[in-house]
């Protein structure tokens, strides 16, 4: 290694910035070269300098710059507070919007539908009258109750049809 | 009463808010924090700020005395990274970032302050008669101390080279870390380092050489 080339590698290697594949031969290089080892005594000296002043006790503050920053920002309630607002209000819209929307999907059903689904997958085609299993329950709509077809009026017992207008709710 | 005890249960619960914010965001990386802040969080990049403010101020004042001026700029620089906070590649450390602009502050300053000073010594040349220096006055560097004399020869370095020295030999930020800050290849920051210590080196063994003939002559005048 050239005395040049070792000398820059030196005032790295003061300052733990040489790699160390590097520092063995700048090292190998110092032990046969005295002229620069005496440059990385100069160099050590005028590190440690640099090392007392980075030491020295700059003036201590008591108060965080933030108290004056934050007079000069923007206020913030245009910013976190009115966008959490905001963020609840689109929530609510958002619930709101769905819940419309398939109220209105099942209005045409609650007042006039042909087609509803009993509890086991039964359809029925007539709101006038239903056909179901034994022991199976609707709503009637006009007093919110679950009846069974048994309690319901004008059911033939057999072939379980009977007047169950507004059906609703299975 | 009802009426100025309700202002008074709102506060208490705005500071609350605040103090349970403060103490959420403490807890929370860089990243996170940035992100909080563009979406309106103050308290999160008041964090920002304390995290990083003691540093800043301390590499600032490694440049400029004056520590109203430093005061000063730290509180830019802090206004400036809000406002540029859109800009921020949130792939990269907030902290080089930061620092970035805060030595391109810094260093805008000196170079403003500088040329002012430029200026003023060329007005008075053209404008008044040279002053001669007065033989009886003393060297005002005898009552220097170290930090002083280290402070006049950093000054002497050219400011590519001092800038990379001051961030690595007495702020400690790594050869990476300055490379981000200033926006150059490590190697390029490797070079102007060992240039940089080598310029110290130099300056700082003539000063003391003249330092220590100009002592030799008092004690023989003596």
């Amino acid at each position: 290694m050239k005395c040049r080339t070792a000398r820059r590698k030196i005032r790295l290697l003061v300052g733990n910035d040489l790699a160390q594949s590097e520092v063995e031969l700048v090292q190998e290089h110092i032990a046969e070269c005295d002229p620069c080892r005496r440059h990385v005594e100069e160099m050590l000296d005028s590190s440690d300098i640099l090392v007392t002043y980075s030491e020295e006790a700059l003036s201590q503050r008591r108060t965080s710059v933030w108290e004056s920053v934050v007079d000069q920002l923007p206020p913030q309630s245009e910013s976190a507070a009115t966008s959490k607002r905001w963020h609840v209000r689109q929530s609510v819209l958002v619930v709101a919007a769905i819940f419309a929307i398939s109220t209105i999907g099942i209005l045409p059903d609650l007042i006039s539908s042909s087609t509803f689904m009993g509890p086991s997958g039964i359809q029925v085609t007539n709101p006038e009258y239903v056909e179901l299993p034994a022991g199976e329950y609707v709503r009637h709509y006009s007093d919110q109750s679950w009846q069974s077809l048994e309690e319901l009026d004008s059911v033939p017992q057999g072939n379980r049809r009977g007047p169950v207008r507004n059906v609703v709710g299975f | 009463m009802t009426t100025s005890t309700k202002p008074a249960v709102a506060e208490s619960v705005t500071l609350r808010e605040a103090v349970t914010e403060m103490r959420d965001c403490q807890g929370i990386n860089d990243a996170r924090l940035v992100e909080m802040t563009r979406e309106g969080g103050q308290e999160a990049f008041a964090e920002l700020v304390r995290r990083y403010e003691n540093r800043l101020i301390r590499v600032i004042s490694r440049f400029i005395l004056d520590p109203v001026m430093v005061e000063d700029i730290a509180q830019e620089v802090f206004l400036r990274a809000y406002r540029r906070l859109e800009l921020f590649d949130p792939s990269r450390r907030f902290g080089p970032w930061l620092f970035q602009i805060g030595v391109n502050m810094t260093l805008d300053h000196l170079r403003k302050t500088q040329r002012r000073i430029k200026w003023s010594l060329f007005s008075q040349n053209r404008n008044e008669e040279q002053r001669s220096i007065d033989p009886a006055t003393a060297d005002p560097r005898d009552a220097l101390d170290l930090s002083q004399e280290v402070r006049l020869v950093l000054d002497q370095i050219p400011e590519k080279y001092r800038t990379v020295l001051v961030l690595r030999d007495l702020e400690n930020f790594s050869t990476s870390e300055i490379a981000a800050i200033t926006n150059r290849k490590e190697a390029t920051i490797r070079w102007r380092l060992a240039e940089a210590r080598a310029k110290f080196q130099k300056l700082w063994t003539a000063r003391q050489q003249r330092d220590s003939i100009a002592g030799g002559a008092e004690v023989d005048y003596a």
